[in-house]
């Protein structure tokens, strides 16, 4: 029995060549089908780096159908079938099955391995996989057909794209704003900052759709809100402490009342170096302030002394500090640029201010918001905002509800201007026009409910209201965008 | 059980009885390869033909070839199964007289059954025993008949008038049913000259009772895959029109099918066509031999076949078609 296992040896290896041969037939076929199928599906639902995805399915079809052909075991008894049917005439399945010793199964035995000795495996030859190229090679000029018609999911895949790189940018605005020196700011401060706005960006990373990317940025906002309000009182008592220090105590009291008539009245008996002393002893801002009122003093204008204090005063008191209001601004025009991003898949607008009570003098503006031109200017912020149509994956056509737009009534545009809360310049112009997915009167609900959302919490920041009340319109729209 | 010597020799003796047969047949060459395989099978042939193919004359030449006792018996009407069988006759001897057996033509070794269809079905019937059992009882005495015991019968296909067509039970006791072909022009040739010249090769003894005997139980030892005897029963069973599972062409032509000694005498005869090809094992094409002399007088044709015109041969071949052995 040994010896006709072993004579069917090079029998079995030709089969195993045939089974690798069929299942490279039926790994085209499966090819043919596979490019197919996912060409055919992108037109239903969008697919990613289609081309990269066919081509890896294709290949590992006809490398795993050849791998599964190759390991489908082959058994003595079919190497002897095949051995019979190409002329031996059963003499090997019989030998194979004969297991006694008389002198006819020797005689058996014998022959059988002699023919099998002169058997030629080249007449097993291998089959045609004509007809499965021929099937898979239709499959794939009707997929290259298919790919020439425009597919509605390749819109919808520009825009998830185009989302993720607003996304990926306002992340990385977030990240780069948390590892900026913030040498003004506590050590105890800088690291909650710091904090706060690696979450922010780390959060913004992982979000899936504006909504959670929004909801990200609205806590951070509250956490920079509560953070501001700490360290303006934390400022008010080191202001309070350093000028009592200094025996200016009659200055600190006058500044607490805010008038600034107390305060020149209290400078008048003061002296400059003292309130130079006081400036030594703080830092950022606060020192900037004190001394500009101390060298006001050397000087002998008491009024400016005092103009600067007030100005000192009130932005300890509203906490106004540089390295805060640089990651408020940020945040508002991550918000801008996320909000124009899910809508039209354009992150461009990036507003362009200066901060809040940075350098005597300048106002506030803020030119955030969303449109593919952004033009701002010091103090003051124009955009011109070209609205895109839908571009969010998560609209949906079809859902339509009869709702008034104006900005989309007609192909004119409308010009609207808003008065900023304060500081100079602080008129923000918009041209709002149709944009691509103006469709008359009527406009899904989805596409507007964004923008009113986005107008809301735009108009809510620039209202100067308390952070409970930004927080309170923030998920009164989430709620409604949810 | 047979030695190797004895299984190699089987070709080589097998070979000198066809050599031999062959001095005296012109042609026939298929004819007397069934008769051989029947023979050494241990089954009887019918066989078909019109008078003067030589039909007669194989069997006296294969008696002649294998030194065996050989009888004929030409069937008439009036033929009457004590004619062929024998029976008792009073006989004087020295102790007064007495009834003595007188065996018939039926006891001898190989039986020429001449045109057996002329007989009456009672005399017909006579020699079932004799086929099957290999045994004549007459005068309530079984008396064995001699081993090897070989029954050819002939039949004339063209002369209906005044037959008995040959009972199913009688026709499934031959091993084969051989038609007999006419020959060819050129076999048609040497029979006529050989007429006018002097025989110069006669066929003469090369083997015996002993030797068919051994050959017969060397034929048995032959193996046969569980495959290729599957492929005989699933023919068998094909031929059955009454099956769920039977062809198409078997249930439109057939009246009845085969019955399981058309199997058994199929693969018989496939073992004995694996050695004389010099193989040792039986293969398909042993089976596919076989399947037409086995099986064509064990089928019968139905009314439809017949206004058809099918022919038996025709729906066996199409039944051989119709099973794929592999």
């Amino acid at each position: 029995m040994k010896d006709i296992r072993k004579a069917l040896g090079p029998v079995r290896r030709k089969l195993r060549c045939v089974h690798l041969w069929k299942g490279v037939g039926y790994g085209v076929l499966s090819a043919g089908a596979l490019f197919l199928g996912i060409t055919i599906c992108s037109f239903i639902i969008p697919i990613r780096d289609q081309a990269g995805l066919t081509g890896i399915a294709c290949s590992s079809a006809v490398f795993i159908s050849a791998l599964v052909s190759l390991l489908i075991p082959v058994n003595d008894m079919s190497c002897a079938r095949a051995a019979d049917v190409h002329g031996l005439k059963e003499r090997a399945q019989t030998a194979l099955m004969i297991t006694e010793n008389s002198p006819m199964a020797e005689l058996l035995h014998s022959d059988a391995i002699d023919a099998l000795a002169q058997f030629d495996c080249r007449c097993i030859r291998f089959p045609s996989i004509k007809r499965h190229c021929l099937i898979a090679g239709a499959a794939i000029i009707l997929a290259t057909i298919l790919c020439l018609v425009p597919n509605p999911q390749e819109e919808v895949l520009r825009s998830a794209m185009a989302f993720e790189k607003t996304m990926e940018e306002a992340s990385t605005q977030a990240q780069t704003e948390s590892e900026k020196p913030m040498s003004d700011l506590s050590e105890k401060d800088r690291q909650e900052l710091r904090k706060l706005l690696a979450e922010l960006s780390r959060e913004i990373s992982e979000s899936e759709d504006p909504m959670d990317a929004m909801l990200a940025l609205g806590e951070a906002e509250q956490r920079l809100e509560a953070l501001r309000e700490r360290m303006a009182g934390d400022a008010v008592n080191q202001l309070n402490d350093v000028l009592n220090d200094n025996g200016l105590g009659a200055l600190a009291e006058a500044m607490d009342s805010g008038e600034e008539q107390m305060m020149e009245e209290a400078l008048e008996s003061a002296e400059a170096d003292s309130l130079y002393a006081a400036s030594q002893q703080v830092s950022g801002d606060m020192q900037n302030m004190l001394g500009a009122a101390a060298r006001a003093m050397q000087s002998g204008d008491i009024s400016g002394a005092a103009g600067s204090l007030s100005q000192l005063q009130s932005a300890v008191q509203a906490g106004n500090f540089s390295q805060l209001g640089s990651a408020s601004r940020l945040l508002s025009s991550l918000r801008s640029s996320i909000g124009s991003g899910g809508q039209g898949g354009n992150s461009g607008g990036n507003g362009q201010g200066n901060s809040i009570g940075n350098q005597p003098g300048e106002g506030v503006g803020n030119g955030a918001g969303p449109g593919s031109t952004n033009q701002a200017q010091e103090g003051s912020g124009q955009e011109q905002a070209g609205r895109r149509g839908n571009a969010d994956p998560r609209y949906k056509e079809g859902e339509y509800e009869s709702i008034y737009d104006p900005t989309r009534l007609d192909a004119s545009q409308t010009e609207i201007s808003a008065q900023s809360p304060q500081g100079e310049g602080d008129s923000m112009q918009a041209q709002l026009g149709p944009g691509a997915g103006q469709i008359g009167e009527s406009v899904p609900y989805n596409q507007v409910i964004f923008d009113y959302a986005d107008a809301a919490v735009k108009a809510a920041d620039n209202q100067n209201l308390t952070a409970q009340e930004r927080s309170w319109v923030n998920a009164y729209f989430a709620s409604l965008t949810e | 059980m047979s030695d190797k010597k004895s299984i190699e020799n089987f070709v080589v003796r097998y070979g000198q009885i066809r050599d031999e047969i062959a001095k005296e047949m012109i042609g026939q060459q298929d004819v007397v390869e069934h008769l051989l395989l029947a023979v050494i099978a241990g089954g009887n042939v019918l066989l078909e033909g019109v008078p003067g193919l030589g039909k007669t004359h194989l069997v006296r030449t294969l008696s002649k070839v294998l030194s065996v006792p050989f009888s004929r018996i030409q069937f008439t009407p009036d033929l009457m199964p004590a004619d062929i069988t024998g029976t008792n006759i009073l006989v004087k001897t020295e102790e007064g007289n007495k009834f003595q057996f007188q065996p018939g033509p039926l006891f001898s070794s190989i039986v020429l059954a001449d045109e057996i269809n002329r007989a009456t079905p009672k005399t017909q019937s006579a020699l079932l025993e004799a086929m099957q059992e290999h045994a004549v009882t007459a005068g309530g005495q079984t008396r064995p008949l001699d081993e090897p015991y070989f029954v050819l019968a002939t039949q004339n296909p063209i002369e209906q008038e005044g037959t008995y067509p040959l009972p199913e039970a009688q026709l499934d006791r031959f091993m084969f049913k051989v038609v007999v072909p006419f020959p060819t022009l050129d076999e048609l040739s040497e029979i006529v000259d050989m007429t006018v010249k002097s025989q110069t090769q006669h066929a003469c003894a090369v083997a015996n009772a002993q030797d068919i005997l051994e050959m017969r139980e060397i034929a048995r030892q032959v193996p046969i895959a569980p495959s290729v005897q599957e492929y005989a029963l699933k023919l068998v069973l094909a031929t059955h029109p009454e099956l769920d599972n039977s062809p198409e062409i078997s249930r439109k032509y057939l009246r009845f099918g085969a019955s399981p000694r058309a199997a058994q005498a199929m693969l018989s005869a496939a073992r004995v066509r694996a050695l004389n090809q010099g193989r040792y094992n039986v293969a398909f094409d042993d089976v596919r031999y076989v399947a037409y002399a086995t099986l064509r007088h064990r089928l019968a044709l139905n009314f439809e076949a017949l206004t058809a015109g099918e022919k038996i041969d025709g729906i066996i071949g199409s039944l051989l078609n119709l099973l794929s052995p592999r």
